[in-house]
């Protein structure tokens, strides 16, 4: 992998919710859970196009639900973390924690 | 009482204005999200986003056209302003008029349109980005048909809002430019889908 295929914040957030959320990642729950941990409101376009970016470089992968009423007859986007997703999230773990690990006054705090 | 379904502008907006492949998923999302309990107003704030977010990203994968674009329009200016003011200079003496103007104004822009192009293709090939036939078609009559949709647009509007006759300056700026960077534009989003896709 190289230097510039290292997963961005959004990126990466939008991954681990994927993840998280096993066979019920799509937009709405993906959007929840970045809610819920960020504690502010999300844009869901931007998870769109975060998911969209990921999809481009083969981490992720989708395929198309069913049209709902109670979503105006349009079709759910599934979600699924590639395996050279879950290597891209283990690698950028790895890449954070060592420079969280350098920070002078933060080496006891959990990560 | 809250309305049984989304704003209708703002669906209207998002289905047509907004640019990209989820978008509807997004609208399926928005429906769902609405439906449990969001207002309308935090429905149009997530559609100006999807629109700002959409315009961003075409900005940035089409970021090589518009800078060639702007790099080409320098001296292509120069040789516009040359061109209208050949037209004007000459317009019925040399060639009577109206074909003055097609002699002297709109022949050289579209082959310094043309030329453009033609340099932009040759960029793209020299990076291992080969333009298809079709491509380079869609190129050259694109440029051309936006420079005369802008050129009549530009002058009714400014007759309309009392201007007189525009600079050259701002002409270029108004007709020329985005002719251009339609013309590149449309070649660039298909390498970079092209690209995409390969890879």
């Amino acid at each position: 992998m190289g230097e510039r295929d290292y997963l961005g914040e959004l990126e990466l957030m939008v991954m681990l919710a994927v993840a998280r959320l096993g066979d019920e990642a799509y937009g709405v729950p993906v959007s929840r859970e970045l809610e819920k941990h960020r504690k502010r409101d999300v844009a869901l376009s931007s998870v769109y196009a975060a998911l969209d970016r990921l999809e481009a470089k083969g981490l992720v992968t989708f395929r198309v639900g069913e049209a709902t009423p109670e979503r105006g007859g349009r079709a759910k986007r599934y979600f699924q973390v590639t395996r050279e997703g879950l290597q891209a999230i283990r690698q950028t773990r790895h890449v954070l924690m060592n420079l969280w690990k350098r920070l002078p006054g933060l080496e006891g705090e959990g990560a | 009482m809250k309305p049984v379904g989304p704003p209708r502008i703002a669906v209207w907006i998002l289905e047509h204005l907004v640019p990209g492949e989820s978008n509807d998923a997004l609208l399926g999302d928005l429906w769902e999200e609405f439906c449990c309990g969001r207002s309308a107003a935090w429905y149009w704030r997530q559609v100006l986003a999807a629109v700002a977010i959409g315009l961003l990203g075409e900005m940035r994968v089409r970021l090589p056209a518009l800078g060639f674009a702007t790099l080409w329009m320098l001296p292509a200016q120069w040789w516009s302003a040359f061109a209208l003011w050949h037209a004007a200079r000459y317009a019925g003496y040399i060639v009577p008029w109206p074909y003055s103007l097609v002699v002297g104004m709109i022949i050289p822009i579209v082959l310094s349109l043309w030329a453009g192009l033609i340099v932009f293709g040759l960029i793209c090939s020299s990076i291992g980005q080969n333009l298809s036939r079709r491509q380079i078609w869609r190129g050259l009559w694109i440029g051309p048909l936006t420079f005369f949709f802008l050129t009549i647009s530009v002058r009714m509007l400014s007759h309309w809002l009392g201007l007189g006759v525009l600079s050259v300056g701002a002409f270029s700026f108004a007709a020329y430019f985005p002719s251009l960077v339609a013309a590149t534009w449309k070649i660039g989003w298909r390498v970079e889908t092209s690209k995409a896709h390969s890879s």
